[in-house]
């Protein structure tokens, strides 16, 4: 026998690997283990702010992937885009030149390529909805950033086209493929902890939204295409620079502020935990509203999530159920009380949720096999719906009844005219 | 104006949410016009807080059952009205529109849409837009019929269809046959989204006589329609949709149709499948193996893509290969492992075969992959072959494993054994004892291995009861079962009560099993050892690994205790460090004591150095001052500096804390006699 003497452990290891979407065919890869150029998964990569610099980093060093095509609204971004893709590509191939990428200033000339597999969007959340839609309409799947959307009806519609044009969809929420993060959800889905009915979320704060003075338009700057379907309002670097403690971040007209910051991140890991990844609560609460401390809201079965509350054991999460609580925070900080139950493993008839250890590597096996990714279009948008219920009952000031079934603000129709909003022509189209 | 601002500011903090239903009309008004009087300031920072101020006297206006929403649009609509107004005011005025208009707002947006001004007539169209009532569609039919400004006209076309206003189909239809490009594209995204029969009529029509950029967008619009339509009227959708799929349109319109069709009419699936199995767009027949992953009953499709495999293209075969593992189809895995028998494969192609197969399970699957596994000459197919028997499912595989482990080549039923363990076949115990009772000597080996992995502390009693004779291999299968047996306390109780007749070597072999099993019992045999002449050392090294905090006491105990020797003193010291680090259960205080209890019991200054990091883990305001306290110290001066630096990086931020970490730093800068340290330590004070 030729035996391998792999241990009982090797092989369960090897065997969660073999349950992801790992399995590359052999035609896939070349000879020397890279993949041939002609079988590349081909990349643009929109929205050249903070957050992209990872995702750029990423795709240009996996071996799988051929970035195609760079856009950007700032002509600088897009220049210094296209400079490191050449670079890295021309020192990869060990040629002095490489000129296999473009440069574009409008997605939409980008999304048209005929040759071009999937694009990341990493712009601003105003601009998510049309370019991810935009994109699918051509046949490429997309990795968009948190949150989703800007607005409800928007990911209705994203959802409607990802299934329509078959598209693989990633939203960048990551949290979903830290252990840490999966481990807390299988916790409390399993009952480990009994009942859960609070949950705490830290999401901090901006400051607060402020109209600033007119500044002039940097050249080389669009700041008309910036603003997209967006109400105009004089440009001023603060609302449009990308900056994790404000920038274009902290206004109403971009995006949900905290709620779509952090919240993004926090309500889905917590959607997950409660098995309501194709639901939602029933009910938002905003801040301050008869005396309430924190932004509440509630699920059908009394379950709470209170934004803010600092009893989370100085974590950004924290369960609360009738046996016990996990806590769990980036990473992969993770506490239970019984605190062996960090340690417990999930039995064979318990639940065991989606593992993915890559988000980004996720989505790519998703391209290869079109099976759903960890956080695919429907979670993306019943997350996001969340982040935008409490915006808009937070700019209310008054509480709004959800209906997640039939996805509308119950009993409220003024309320409900925010579950989308105008676009500024020309940019329209969604 | 200064003042005036300041002044204004106080108002509007107090409006807030203030407002209610019971303030007066008049009260009202004198509000709101502070509140605009904010707003239209020249300086466009100051005007934030009277926008906010306004935004909330709308919300309150704007609330089920409010009872001033009425008198609050009135004034709205009087103050856009004013020709006195501000352009700014009214602006913000129409943002409010937006949200709390309904038909008594129509005639001043309508008006307003005359303004000379882009951004109010932009804003008006907003308003009409997001507007419930008949009066402002009407409105909007009417302006886009009229509209002269391509831009505004395109804009209100978009309105009409965001409302899906199927009174404005004829007003929209009228836009296609401009020259406006961008009207056009605007037209046909809003009569998609009307969806209405006349208005998918329209664009099926125009569906052969469009090109370019109009022919897609008029395809998109039509899958939005027949998207709509197949929920309930499939009949309808289905023409549509053979028009977009066998029409000259975009791959991802093909594609797209493709999906629409097998969704109208799920039992016409197989046959739209396998022709589209055949189309020369690689993104159409990416949909069709996908398709194959959403059938709904007995389908052919399985076995044709495990025919197609070799033939596909690799980006179709990676989308095949994870459809068929999948499909859970036992008659695809005979096809897959025919294919695998006929070698023609590359490694890294037999390895996703192999994969699929493990998937699928099944004798026919179970059959092969123990072949591959247990003769084959490639590390990678045995490697993916045995990890694929290991999980394959199927209530066949365990029965047929068994049996395969009764006769045959010898390296395969070697290989059925240890694939038995890997899945824990707990119904196979029967027949593996047989095995280790009876069987050649490589059978009774595997089994005794297969045994350890899975066995519970059921049968430990059973595997122990071969250690009588000395057998090794019996041995290796006992600490392996404590390795993995869940009840660890009636494990060790079968460890225990077997132990007496064995041999001295033996029971030196399984003291490392009790210390795998932990536990009171276990601890408390382990330490009664100590003073055995012929087992002591060797329970000293065990107790010196115990992971269980009872032992903490213990090592502390027999480190104090002058009679205990060098070695054994610097095991049970290195055993306590390990204890104090891995903190389970113990508390920074409780650490903190222990280090220093383990400290004060070294005797060597190599043994009290073990203690240096682990203070500086501990991380504790007492551990610092300890280890700022040994800083002058001649032997231990350089490492404790050296911890006490990594101290602080690990001490969390904060005001508090930045200002005890410039303390220590500044202590180590001064006392520690490494410069690389000092260099290190003024760096972290500089960053400071």
């Amino acid at each position: 026998m030729k035996s391998l003497q792999l241990t009982r452990r090797d092989l369960l290891k090897k065997a969660s690997a073999l349950a992801a979407p790992m399995i590359v065919p052999a035609s896939v890869l070349g000879k020397d283990g890279t993949t041939a150029p002609s079988n590349r998964i081909t990349m643009g990569l929109i929205g050249h702010g903070l957050i992209m610099g990872g995702h750029r980093g990423y795709h240009l060093q996996r071996k799988d992937v051929q970035v195609i095509g760079v856009c950007d609204v700032y002509s600088d971004r897009r220049d210094k885009a296209l400079k490191q893709v050449e670079k890295t590509y021309a020192d990869r191939d060990g040629k002095g030149k490489h000129t296999g990428c473009e440069s574009y200033h409008e997605f939409e000339k980008l999304v048209e390529r005929k040759d071009l597999d999937a694009v990341v969007v990493g712009t601003p959340d105003h601009w998510h909805a049309p370019i991810s839609v935009a994109a699918m309409r051509n046949g490429k799947d997309v990795y968009v950033e948190k949150p989703m959307t800007l607005t409800i009806e928007e990911g209705k519609v994203m959802r409607d086209i990802s299934a329509r044009y078959g598209r693989i969809l990633q939203v960048g929420s990551q949290q979903r493929s830290e252990r840490a993060f999966r481990k807390a959800c299988e916790i409390v889905r399993n009952g480990w902890i009994g009942k859960v009915h609070t949950i705490y979320a830290g999401l901090g704060g901006f400051p607060q939204p402020h109209n600033p003075a007119e500044q002039p338009i940097p050249k080389g700057f669009d700041y008309d295409r910036w603003l997209g379907p967006t109400p105009w309002f004089p440009y001023n670097e603060e609302r449009v620079k990308g900056n994790y403690g404000g920038g274009w971040r902290r206004f109403w007209e971009y995006g949900s502020r905290k709620n779509g910051d952090w919240g993004a991140h926090h309500f889905d890991i917590i959607q997950w935990a409660l098995g309501k990844d194709d639901s939602g609560p029933v009910e938002f609460i905003p801040k301050g509203y008869q005396g309430n401390e924190h932004q509440t809201h509630v699920y059908a079965d009394g379950t709470k999530v209170l934004r803010d509350h600092p009893d989370r054991n100085g974590h950004m999460i924290h369960f609360i159920g009738e046996d016990g609580t996990v806590s769990v925070s980036r990473g992969g900080r993770l506490d239970a009380t019984p605190a062996e139950l960090v340690r417990q493993s999930v039995g064979p008839n318990e639940i065991r949720l989606y593992e993915s250890k890559d988000h980004r590597g996720n989505w790519l096996d998703g391209i290869r096999t079109r099976k759903p990714t960890i956080c695919n279009v429907e979670i993306g948008h019943r997350t996001a719906s969340i982040c935008h219920c409490s915006g808009i009952a937070e700019r209310l000031g008054r509480p709004i009844k959800w209906d997640p079934v039939k996805e509308e603000i119950v009993g409220d129709a003024n309320a409900a005219r925010w579950m989308d909003r105008p676009r500024r022509a020309p940019y329209t189209i969604l | 104006m200064k003042t005036f601002t300041i002044t204004l500011c106080l108002t509007f903090t107090s409006v807030g949410f203030a407002f209610a239903d019971h303030h007066g009309g008049d009260d009202l008004a004198k509000r709101l016009d502070a509140l605009l009087a904010g707003v239209s300031q020249d300086d466009e920072v100051q005007r934030y807080e009277p926008r906010m101020g306004v935004r909330d006297l709308t919300s309150a206006a704007s609330a089920p059952g409010s009872k001033t929403r009425e008198a609050y649009v009135k004034l709205l609509l009087e103050r856009l009205a004013n020709d006195d107004t501000h352009q700014a005011a009214k602006a913000w005025i129409l943002r409010q529109l937006e949200n709390v208009g309904r038909s008594e707002s129509v005639p001043a947006l309508n008006r307003t849409m005359g303004s000379p001004f882009h951004h109010l007539r932009e804003l008006a169209r907003r308003g009409l837009e997001q507007n419930p009532s008949e009066e402002a569609g009407a409105a909007l039919r009417a302006l886009a019929s009229t509209e002269k400004d391509r831009g505004t006209k395109r804009a209100l076309v978009h309105s009409l269809g965001q409302r899906g206003d199927a009174k404005a189909v004829a007003v929209i239809a009228e836009m296609l046959g401009g020259k406006d490009q961008a009207l056009r594209l605007v037209s046909i995204d809003a009569l998609g989204k009307i969806g209405t029969g006349e208005a998918t009529k329209i664009l099926f029509d125009g569906l052969d006589e469009a090109k370019g950029a109009d022919a897609t967008a008029m395809a998109n619009a039509l899958l939005e329609s027949a998207n709509r339509l197949s929920a309930h009227h499939a009949d309808k959708a289905k023409p549509i949709l053979n028009e977009l799929y066998h029409g000259e349109t975009s791959a991802a319109v093909k594609a797209a149709a493709l999906r629409g069709l097998i969704k109208a009419d799920p039992a016409d699936a197989d046959e739209v499948i396998l022709l589209a199995l055949q189309s020369e767009e690689s993104l159409v027949r990416q949909a069709a193996i996908n398709a194959c992953r959403h059938l709904s009953g007995p389908s052919v499709l399985p076995n044709v893509l495990a025919v197609k495999l070799p033939d596909l293209a690799p980006n179709e075969r990676a989308i095949a290969l994870a459809v068929l593992g999948e499909s859970g189809d036992s008659t695809v895995a005979a096809q897959l492992a025919e294919s695998l028998s006929k070698g023609n494969q590359s490694t890294e192609g037999s390895v996703s075969l192999i994969g699929v197969l493990g998937k699928l399970g099944g004798v026919d699957a179970a059959t092969r992959l123990l072949e591959l596994a247990s003769l084959s000459s490639d590390e990678a197919v045995i490697e993916a072959a045995q990890v694929a028997l290991a999980v394959m499912p199927g209530a066949s595989v365990g029965p047929w494993l068994v049996a395969a482990t009764e006769t045959g080549d010898i390296d395969a039923r070697v290989q059925a054994i240890a694939t038995l363990g890997e899945r824990g076949t707990r119904d196979a115990i029967p027949a593996l004892f047989a095995h280790v009772d009876r069987g050649p000597k490589a059978i009774r080996k595997a089994s005794l291995a297969s045994l350890g992995g899975f066995v519970s502390s059921e049968e430990l009693p059973r595997l122990m009861g071969y250690l009588k004779k000395g057998d090794k291999d019996a041995l290796k299968a006992v600490v392996q079962a404590c390795r993995q047996v869940r009840d660890k306390d009636k494990a060790a109780d079968a460890i225990l009560s077997g132990m007496g007749p064995l041999k001295p070597d033996m029971k030196e072999s399984l003291l490392p099993a009790l210390g795998v099993l932990g536990g009171e019992k276990s601890f408390a045999t382990v330490r009664s050892m100590l003073s055995d002449a012929v087992l002591g050392k060797a329970a000293m090294r065990t107790l010196s690994r115990w992971d269980g905090v009872e032992a903490g006491p213990v090592f502390l105990k027999l480190a104090q205790n002058d009679d205990t020797s060098v070695t054994d003193r610097t095991l049970l010291l290195r055993g306590l460090g390990r204890l104090i680090d891995q903190g389970d259960g113990l508390d920074a205080g409780k650490r903190f004591e222990w280090a220093l209890a383990g400290m004060n019991a070294a005797q060597r200054s190599a043994d009290k150095r073990l203690f240096l990091p682990v203070l500086a883990n501990v991380g504790s305001r007492e551990s610092v001052e300890t280890l700022v306290g040994l800083l002058g110290d001649k032997e231990l001066g350089a490492d404790a500096a050296q911890a006490a630096l990594n101290a602080v990086k690990k001490m969390r931020g904060g005001r508090r804390s930045g200002r005890a970490k410039q303390g220590l730093l500044k202590a180590v800068i001064r006392s520690s006699p490494d410069k690389d340290v000092v260099e290190e330590a003024q760096k972290a004070l500089d960053k400071l």
